[in-house]
């Protein structure tokens, strides 16, 4: 567990610090998967970074790695990801989940289903998840997720689960209106970084049995019970060729199912727009 | 393995219709592949699996694919195979050097590429050190299981 009062003066102070977690006595053997320690850094390039020189240096499952600003906020290719400092949640959380290469692909719904969790608690209304890791809340983006792993020859190895949620920030220059919105904007108001971390890495460790027993029926049934997408019509483009159909629903791997005329594919890859 | 095997086994591949042929016996592996051109490099995807490429926005492609260098004749070269279906990107972010050229020597375990999952970006290690040779794919293009995507020369 997280002493989150600790964790909270980090946070508000806008410090750095490394907290170590403790495992409650009297839990059973995997009712608390992460142990790794938190570490807090007044600025970072990209937690995401830190996470993954930790990793090399044999840090164990569960190190959270937490910045007040982000200097080099990545997202997916390198696109940048911009943040007030203090106002959000920039975290990464290192995994180590011992599966097969071609079960990767749900760690993404895992964590956007972790976080819609969290989303929904605070604000108590409902968060959506468009395929494979977007959650939104009416229409508008609330957090990136950028995953990154390592595929040796050996098999899978650290998993970096980088997350951003948009927690306190009111504006998204660059962005139209509907682009982007966070809990405060949602709710009305302020809410606490450490609390939200605390929650959301307890939803993460919650679900985090279903990763690594590769039985991704609970985490596909609460993606599919979000998603946005399902039923819609999708357009998807394969290297220049355009697969056009319905999403008809989620693969066991992860994989988002579309039904076109020739027949049902399973699509692993890339970006769905809704047509 | 005996050589009367290993003829044998010749036989079976050339006159079935499969590519290649792969036996191992205590602690001998021989690979046999045929050796038409294009056969047995792309492996057929998987048959319900399809790729969505990356949306064209996204990571330019720096100049690929690269020229190969030539390879010593009859040197057995080292083929880095793609663990999963995604896109293939060859640097960690658009604007930044690719992980490998042709001509580079790199060393076991380093990373060759980004093959991108589900939003899930995989670096790839080559289990073989060596001098690339030969790159396979396009920067962004859509690979398969067990596609081949570097070609490398043990030095």
């Amino acid at each position: 567990m997280i002493d989150e009062p600790k964790l909270r003066q980090l946070l508000e102070a806008g410090t750095s610090g490394t907290l170590q977690q403790h495992v409650p006595q009297g839990r059973p053997p995997g009712s608390a998967p992460f142990r790794g320690p938190v570490h807090v850094f007044s600025s970072l390039d990209s937690t995401n970074s830190r996470a993954r020189e930790l990793a090399a240096a044999g840090a164990p499952e569960g190190t959270v790695v937490v910045a007040h600003v982000q200097t080099a906020g990545r997202g997916r290719q390198g696109r940048g990801w911009m943040s007030e400092p203090g106002k959000n949640l920039l975290m990464s959380l290192l995994l180590r989940p011992g599966i097969p290469p071609e079960f990767l692909g749900i760690i993404s719904l895992y964590a956007s289903v972790s976080v819609a969790a969290v989303v929904e608690k605070i604000t108590g209304g409902s968060a959506g998840c468009k395929w494979p890791n977007d959650v939104m809340v009416a229409g508008r983006k609330i957090c990136g997720i950028l995953s990154e792993s390592a595929l040796t020859p050996e098999g899978v190895g650290a998993v970096i689960l980088g997350i951003g949620l948009n927690v306190n920030q009111e504006t998204f220059p660059g962005l139209p209106d509907t682009g982007a919105t966070s809990l405060r904007l949602e709710t009305g108001a302020d809410h606490d970084l450490a609390g939200v971390l605390c929650s959301l890495i307890g939803e993460l460790a919650d679900r985090y049995g279903s990763v690594t027993r590769r039985d991704s029926g609970r985490i596909i049934d609460e993606w599919t019970r979000r998603s946005v997408i399902l039923g819609s019509g999708v357009r998807v483009d394969r290297g220049g060729t355009i697969i056009a159909g319905t999403a008809l629903g989620v693969a066991p791997n992860g994989a988002l199912r579309i039904g076109t005329p020739d027949g049902v594919v399973d699509v692993v890859a890339g970006e769905v727009h809704i047509a | 393995m005996n050589l009367a095997l290993l003829k044998k086994l010749v036989r079976i591949l050339e006159k079935s219709s499969v590519d290649e042929i792969e036996v191992e016996e205590d602690g001998l592996r021989v690979r046999l592949a045929k050796n038409s051109p294009g056969r047995g490099v792309h492996p057929p995807p998987a048959p319900s699996t399809v790729h969505a490429a990356a949306p064209p926005e996204q990571a330019p492609a720096p100049p690929t694919p690269a020229p190969a260098a030539p390879a010593e004749p009859g040197v057995k070269l080292h083929e880095v195979r793609s663990p999963i279906v995604g896109t293939f990107y060859r640097a960690p972010a658009p604007e930044a050097d690719p992980y490998v050229e042709v001509g580079e020597v790199v060393q076991p375990k380093a990373v060759v590429c980004i093959i991108e999952a589900m939003k899930l970006m995989n670096e790839i290690e080559t289990d073989a050190g060596g001098r690339v040779v030969k790159i396979l794919v396009e920067n962004g293009q859509p690979v398969e299981y067990n596609q081949v995507l570097f070609l490398i020369e043990p030095v």
